[in-house]
């Protein structure tokens, strides 16, 4: 008896403490806060979080007030887990009044079909500026779920898979099998960078044959892959993978591997840190680099610039470069 | 009175037989099942392997089973320890989350220039460490198993995320996603270190045998009151059991990080379930009580074996090689779950003991 009216007392102190707080709510601010949301493919790849340091030093660097929400998924491929952060926002921020002038997404989308164009039109709907960074949504899923983003800064991944062929035939002049490990299937980058490169191999080293494996971005999985080719007696002049994790992972495969035909020249996408030590140690042969503290600076600075915001739609391509010891 | 989970059985029984004396039911079909495919999964890769490469010399069969063995290490350590917490009828979905946890440990004081031993034995032995924990929970606030090590999993790639994080930002090589070991010249896990690795683990597995851990284990999932009956230290058993389980658990982090070269915070996430499968897979029962740890090892080398197989010579469905072995283990496992259903199903086994009628 005695717990129970002391917990009625905690409880009415609670609540009348609650009323008093909310009659003592200051008036709203006269300049609104700057709500962004950064969703990534998952924050565990040194690219990703290379472009929220850009993303997080041009909110510095623009003096404005931003509520910068960043979120992502568990890996690569978890369209669940960026669709479940769209959601979030939408519901926090996106039906707000007012959206249309405060709110902004920037995304990385982990599904190039119309896995999250749904989420992305009701932003849209509301006038929310929707900026896809990195990997781009297939224009015919575009058209057909009415979805229109308002901008796109990334790299061209097809023109980055030409340079890296171009690179693995400087290193490896007639190669007659080429081994390429590719990304998650349906992801337009990992798309790109496969066509860029086929297609500058089949025009420069016709008699080479491309042998494709898909090792879903990840590090084990292109070890795996590269040891059980090996083991199997396949012969590989050279070795393209799609981002630098695979081309580390298959670094570690070649250095186990007993086999005489290892391939001696393996190419990298992304220059990650650890990519770079291993070009600089001479393991890596190269290594393309993209910007992605570059897309992320770009995309703050047009989603906080009015006048840039209501703008056309904008697309850009952040310049591309090779890494060679 | 005999007590059993805090649960006082009805009847009076006295203990009349030296618990290490009784024999416990271990149906052997189902543990061969795994060592007789691995034989055959052996062969097809090695006639693949001559088809392909027209002449095979014993280099290329050596270099084949060093690499089936080197890559199923990390996944039997992985699926022992799993094993051992299934035969006592619970599951520790933890042993992915340990391994990680180990992983970027192992990766830490590698490059704090610790020796490999040095490294390895305080992953291990912080694996156990969490094992205990959960042993603990369970015997004294009677936790349920399933959450309580999925929430401990969940929980350590958490932590180990922080803790790369904060080695990140304290100059250590390390991402917020990832742990690097040292860099290195040469292949990290030779054919002499896989051999030791080998050794260590069979050791391992036999002390654990002969220790009586392996018995103990069976007796406690097969029918906990009977095994209390027959004198069986329960708790002491559970936490025997699942300290030896986080201990595999962590080894296992310690030879994927090896392979790897790095410790990441997320390649392991799902691997509980692939150590649950491959000891299933070995005729260890989910309801408890079968166990038989050379057959989990026999699991993981032809898990490993078909996963050459698909990658190197099955065609792709798409260009992913995974869909291959994933579409041919699930063939697998159905055709072993309709074969041998009956021994996998959830019966009850009884405790045979060699009991003496010495009634007063």
């Amino acid at each position: 008896m005695r717990t129970a009216v002391l917990r009625g007392l905690a409880l009415s102190t609670l609540l009348l403490g609650a009323c008093k707080a909310n009659e003592q709510l200051p008036a709203p601010s006269v300049t609104p806060t700057a709500n962004i949301l950064l969703l990534l493919k998952t924050a565990d790849n040194p690219f990703f979080q290379e472009m929220e340091r850009g993303v997080r030093q041009a909110v510095l660097a623009s003096g404005r007030k931003v509520n910068l929400q960043v979120r992502s998924g568990d890996s690569e491929s978890d369209v669940n887990g960026q669709r479940k952060a769209l959601e979030w926002f939408y519901n926090e921020f996106g039906r707000q009044p007012g959206a249309d002038a405060n709110t902004a997404v920037l995304i990385t989308p982990a599904a190039s079909q119309r896995e999250l164009t749904e989420q992305l039109l009701a932003f849209r709907t509301k006038g929310v500026p929707v900026v896809i960074l990195d990997t781009r949504i297939d224009p015919a899923a575009l058209k057909d779920s009415g979805l229109t983003y308002t901008a796109y800064f990334g790299s061209n991944n097809k023109e980055g898979g030409r340079m890296a062929a171009q690179e693995l035939l400087r290193a490896a002049p007639s190669p007659r099998r080429v081994l390429l490990l590719g990304g998650v299937d349906g992801q337009e980058t990992a798309a790109a960078r496969r066509d860029g490169f086929s297609a500058e191999i089949v025009v420069k080293a016709p008699s080479a044959e491309i042998t494709e494996r898909t090792c879903n971005w990840r590090r084990t999985e292109a070890r795996k892959t590269v040891e059980a080719l090996l083991a199997a007696g396949k012969a590989f002049d050279a070795i393209f993978a799609a981002n630098d994790e695979m081309a580390l992972g298959a670094l570690e495969a070649i250095e186990v591997s007993t086999s005489a035909n290892k391939p001696k020249v393996v190419v990298g996408f992304d220059a990650i840190p650890e990519a770079l030590a291993a070009v600089r140690s001479g393991r890596l042969t190269a290594t393309i680099a993209q910007s992605p503290a570059d897309m992320g600076r770009l995309a703050i600075e047009y989603v906080l610039d009015s006048g840039k915001r209501g703008s056309s739609m904008a697309d850009e391509d952040v310049p591309l470069k090779i890494v060679t010891k | 009175m005999f007590k059993s989970e805090g649960k006082t059985l009805p009847q009076k029984i006295r203990q009349t037989v030296d618990s290490s004396r009784a024999r416990f039911q271990n149906p052997s079909i189902m543990h061969w099942v795994a060592p007789v495919l691995l034989v055959l999964a052996f062969v097809a890769a090695w006639a693949l392997q001559s088809r392909d490469a027209q002449s095979t010399t014993w280099a290329q069969l050596a270099e084949l089973l060093t690499t089936i063995f080197r890559n199923a290490l990390p996944l039997a350590l992985l699926a022992v320890g799993a094993s051992y917490v299934i035969a006592t009828a619970g599951v520790d979905l933890s042993s992915a989350g340990v391994a990680t946890a180990a992983g970027a440990g192992y990766a830490f004081f590698s490059q704090r220039s610790w020796w490999p031993s040095l490294s390895l034995s305080a992953v291990v032995l912080l694996g156990a460490g969490v094992g205990l924990a959960l042993a603990v929970s369970i015997n004294r606030r009677r936790a349920p198993i399933l959450i309580v090590s999925w929430a401990a999993g969940v929980l350590l790639f958490l932590f180990t995320r922080v803790f790369s994080q904060h080695l990140q930002s304290v100059g250590w090589e390390a991402t917020v996603g990832s742990v690097q070991l040292p860099s290195h010249q040469g292949p990290r896990i030779d054919g002499f270190t896989l051999i030791s690795c080998y050794t260590a683990l069979g050791a391992a597995v036999i002390l654990c045998s002969l220790g009586g851990l392996s018995r103990l284990t069976r007796a406690l999932g097969a029918n906990i009151e009977s095994a209390t009956c027959a004198g069986i230290p329960i708790r002491a058993t559970r936490l025997a059991t699942y300290a030896v389980a986080g201990g595999f658990s962590a080894a296992a982090g310690a030879a994927f990080v090896t392979l790897d070269g790095s410790a990441s915070t997320s390649s392991l996430a799902g691997y509980e379930l692939k150590g649950i499968a491959i000891a299933v897979l070995a005729g260890t029962s989910l309801t408890g009580g079968r166990l038989n740890t050379w057959a989990v090892i026999c699991a993981a080398l032809l898990w490993e074996t078909v996963e050459e197989i698909a990658i190197a010579h099955v065609p792709a469905i798409g260009a992913n090689q995974r869909h291959a072995s994933g579409f041919i283990f699930a063939l697998l496992m159905l055709i072993v779950a309709l074969l041998f259903g009956k021994r996998l199903s959830g019966d009850t086994i009884t405790i045979t003991v060699s009991r003496q009628h010495s009634e007063d």
